[in-house]
């Protein structure tokens, strides 16, 4: 939106480059450049701090209505604008709030190459400019808001830790989205169960917005704290959908729930509705593995199943949530082969018994990928045989 | 940035809605507003041959209307998805739940 309006602003006021600066976060200020911006600004003025002493942040403080500096004479009283003037090449500036419940939500910025004296009609047309882009400004002010809250409160409730676990090599992911008003309630968990065995849980709650990574929070306890008591993924994953549809018929999410066993070396596998996992067993390539698959938690739906499946020493499973597999326009199965033959080419050149770093390294990469918006969550777990002598 | 285009259509005939267009987590309330409460009387038609793409929030809303519907003593019927559609209610381990008609 900022972008949007400094491009629009650099058209009208033909002669100047623009920036848009507002409070992005409590005391830093946000600058975004219009197209004309010289370099040297561009990439140096990015956040700064609310009480640098220049005319932008003067005016977003509220301590000046507004500033119109014709020359550079008259930018003296501003040591840093005066070195930046010099660096970058202007000479005139004009800082315009854009006002919004008697405050200064956000300022144009226009620079110009030569001293420029404003008249009256190229005042009244800026005053008219910021006064159109003020509801777009509000609207873009809360989503940013938005944005912050939930992606720190998703960093939050997401576990700070994993529990080591013998035998098995284990590597967590969480990757934010890049959609600017995306924010997933993606989630990794591992819980060793009052029976020894380790559940491992990978999750995707329906929705991108605040309430998605709250509600992620409450599945994420609810499930993991029945299977820790339970040890049985059909059974945990019955209770935490029936929790859900009759105490938030409105939340539902899909998870995929692995419980290793280190005596009978086996994964027990139930989904609730979720991308069926990637296994690599040694000397095989990557395959998606059937698994029990039921209803999304909250669908109060029921009607669970797991799959008991070997997971010999040097095995690998891969549990993954759509953002890490799913491109924009490329069918979801094509996308899941390419991402199988990725796995296989990373552990074919690779050390094939420790194959967990540098299978962490491509799911980061995948996850990270431009062509991608969803938020990604991702957790990898290879066996290892049990240490002689113990 | 705001589309300019309608992305999606809900019509309501008696107990059958028709949609056209995408759902997502931005259209979905428009569809839901259709289905709460339920129209009509009898078996809730919805006509998705309209529909080429859909996410799990429109699987929610439609999920959240099914068991509207059954407790009501009704039946929500899914009307002619596409292949991806399809496709998404399968993966979600909904085949066995849903009740889908892609005859009419």
């Amino acid at each position: 939106m900022a972008e949007i309006i400094a491009g629009g602003a650099s058209e009208i006021f033909d002669a100047g480059w623009v920036i848009v600066g507002f409070v992005a976060d409590e005391g830093v200020v946000r600058l975004v450049h219009g197209p004309n911006v010289p370099d040297e600004i561009r990439a140096d003025w990015n956040d700064i701090p609310l009480d640098v002493a220049v005319p932008i942040c003067e005016v977003l403080r509220g301590d000046t209505p507004r500033w119109e500096l014709a020359s550079r004479d008259e930018f003296v009283p501003w040591p840093i604008l005066v070195a930046e003037a010099e660096r970058a090449g202007f000479s005139a500036l004009v800082v315009e709030p854009i006002v919004d419940d008697q405050r200064p939500a956000a300022v144009i910025a226009l620079g110009w190459r030569d001293e420029h004296p404003i008249d009256g009609e190229e005042r009244e047309l800026l005053s008219e400019f910021a006064d159109v882009a003020r509801p777009a400004f509000r609207r873009a002010i809360a989503t940013e808001s938005d944005r912050h809250v939930a992606s720190t409160l998703q960093s939050w409730l997401l576990p700070s830790t994993v529990p080591h676990v013998d035998r098995l090599s284990l590597s967590t992911i969480y990757e934010p989205g890049t959609d600017e008003l995306d924010v997933g309630g993606d989630w990794y968990d591992v819980v060793v169960t009052d029976h020894g065995r380790t559940a491992i849980i990978v999750g995707d709650v329906v929705g991108h917005d605040i309430r998605a990574a709250a509600e992620m929070g409450q599945i994420r306890h609810v499930l993991s704290s029945n299977l820790a008591r339970s040890d049985d993924p059909t059974d945990s994953l019955r209770l935490t959908d029936r929790y859900f549809h009759e105490r938030r018929p409105d939340t539902m999410a899909t998870a995929l729930v692995m419980v290793f066993d280190p005596v009978a070396d086996s994964l027990e596998i139930a989904s609730a509705g979720h991308p069926a996992p990637i296994v690599v067993e040694p000397g095989t390539a990557a395959r998606t593995l059937d698994h029990g698959l039921g209803p999304p938690i909250g669908s109060g739906l029921g009607g669970y199943s797991a799959t008991i499946r070997p997971f010999p020493a040097g095995a690998v499973v891969i549990g993954y949530t759509d953002g890490v597999v799913e491109r924009r326009g490329t069918p979801v199965d094509r996308c899941v082969t390419e991402f199988c033959r990725q796995i296989d080419h990373s552990i074919a050149t690779s050390d094939a018994d420790h194959a967990v770093p540098a299978l962490t390294a491509l799911v980061r990469q995948r996850a990270t990928e431009p062509a991608r918006r969803d938020d990604a969550a991702a957790v990898i777990v290879q066996s290892h045989r049990a240490r002689t002598g113990t | 940035m705001s589309d300019p285009l309608p992305r999606l259509v809900v019509s309501v005939h008696g107990s059958t809605v028709t949609v056209a267009g995408d759902i997502d987590a931005h259209s979905c309330p428009e569809l839901e507003a259709a289905l709460e409460p339920l129209p009509g009387a009898g078996d809730v038609h919805v006509d998705l041959a309209g529909v080429g793409f859909m996410d799990s929030s429109g699987l929610r809303v439609l999920i959240g209307a099914h068991q509207h519907a059954a407790a009501a003593d009704r039946r929500l019927v899914i009307g002619r998805p596409s292949g991806s559609v399809l496709r998404l209610i399968e993966v979600s381990g909904l085949s066995g739940h849903l009740h889908v008609d892609d005859t009419t």
